[in-house]
C-alpha cells in the first residue's frame, strides 16, 4: 500500500508542473514493485480542488470543451475529476481519520 | 490511419464522394497511403496528408475531405443514419486543429457519439481534436455534462495545458504553512 500526497497527484496529471517526470516515474516504479493499491484521503481532495480553483485561470483545455463549461466551478470541477480519473485506475479513496486531540 | 477505422456501408454519401472515399480507402488499406501528420502544437502549422499509391501527395483540401468523410462514415455507422448537418476545421492555440460535427441528435446522443469517436479517432495518436455539438434537446444535467467531458477527455488523451510552469510542490508547501 502507498499513500499518494496531493502534490504527487497533482504533479503526475499536469505536463508542466516542475515535478511531473518524478511524479510519473514515481508511480511507474510503485506499479512495478507490485503495489496495486494507492490511496488517497478526504484530504487530498480538498487540497487537489484548492489548488485546481486557485490556478483555474491558467489551466486550459481545448475550446471545444471548454464551450460546454460555462462556469468557473465546472472548469474546476472538470480538471479535478480529470486528474483523479486519470489515475482511478491506480487510485482507491480511503478515509483517513483525524486523530482528536 | 489505420485499417481499423475503416469502415464498409457509404450508402449516406454522395456517389462522388464514396469514388473518392473508395480509392482513399483501398490505399491505406494496400499500405501506400498511411496519412503523415505534422504537427506544432502552439501554432497553426499542423497538415494532413494523405499519399496516392504512387507516393504522390494529395491536396491539403482532398486530404481534409478524405478525412471527413471517414469521420462522417463512422459517425452514420455508428449512429445507423446519416446525421451530420455540417462540420468545421479551425485552430486551437493550445492543442492545434479541431474538427468540430454539427449534429442532428440530443445533446446525450451527441455526447454518446462523441466519446465513441474519440476511441476511434484519439487525441493521442492522430493530434486531431474532435468537437461535436448537436441541435436536439439539451437533455443532460450539470454533472451528466461534466462527466462526459472529462471522459472524453481521458479516452481521448487530452491533458489539461497549463499557460506557464506550474510548482505544486511550492504552492503546497506555503498553503499548508499558512494553516
Amino acid at each position: 500500500m502507498a499513500y499518494l500526497d496531493t502534490n504527487v497527484i497533482i504533479a503526475y496529471c499536469f505536463p508542466q508542473d516542475n515535478n511531473h517526470r518524478n511524479a510519473k516515474s514515481l508511480i511507474t516504479k510503485l506499479q512495478e514493485l507490485g503495489v496495486k493499491e494507492l490511496y488517497h484521503s478526504p484530504l487530498t481532495l480538498v487540497e487537489l480542488y484548492s489548488y485546481v480553483s486557485r490556478n483555474a485561470d491558467i489551466l486550459n483545455i481545448p475550446e471545444e470543451l471548454r464551450e460546454l463549461i460555462r462556469t468557473k466551478e465546472q472548469r474546476v470541477r472538470v480538471i479535478a475529476e480529470y486528474c483523479l480519473s486519470s489515475l482511478s485506475s491506480l487510485i482507491t479513496s480511503v478515509f483517513i481519520p483525524i486523530p482528536r486531540a | 490511419m489505420s485499417a481499423e477505422v475503416l469502415t464498409h456501408g457509404y450508402e449516406y454519401l454522395m456517389p462522388s464522394h464514396i469514388t473518392f472515399l473508395n480509392t482513399l480507402l483501398s490505399s491505406i488499406e494496400q499500405g501506400y497511403s498511411e496519412p503523415t501528420m505534422l504537427r506544432s502544437l502552439g501554432t497553426n502549422t499542423t497538415s494532413l496528408t494523405f499519399y496516392s499509391p504512387a507516393s504522390q501527395e494529395i491536396s491539403l483540401q482532398r486530404s481534409w475531405e478524405g478525412l471527413y468523410l471517414i469521420v462522417r462514415t463512422t459517425v452514420a455507422n455508428i449512429v445507423g443514419r446519416d446525421v451530420v448537418r455540417n462540420a468545421m476545421i479551425y485552430s486551437d492555440p493550445n492543442y492545434g486543429l479541431v474538427m468540430r460535427l454539427i449534429v442532428d441528435l440530443s445533446a446525450k446522443e451527441a455526447l454518446e457519439l462523441w466519446l465513441r469517436l474519440v476511441e476511434k479517432f484519439p487525441y493521442s495518436r492522430y493530434g486531431i481534436v474532435l468537437g461535436v455539438r448537436w441541435t436536439g434537446e439539451n437533455n443532460v444535467s450539470e454533472d451528466e455534462l461534466i462527466s462526459y467531458v472529462v471522459k472524453i477527455m481521458i479516452t481521448s488523451g487530452i491533458e489539461p495545458v497549463a499557460k506557464r510552469a506550474l510548482d505544486v510542490v511550492g504552492e503546497l508547501r506555503e498553503e499548508r504553512g499558512r494553516g
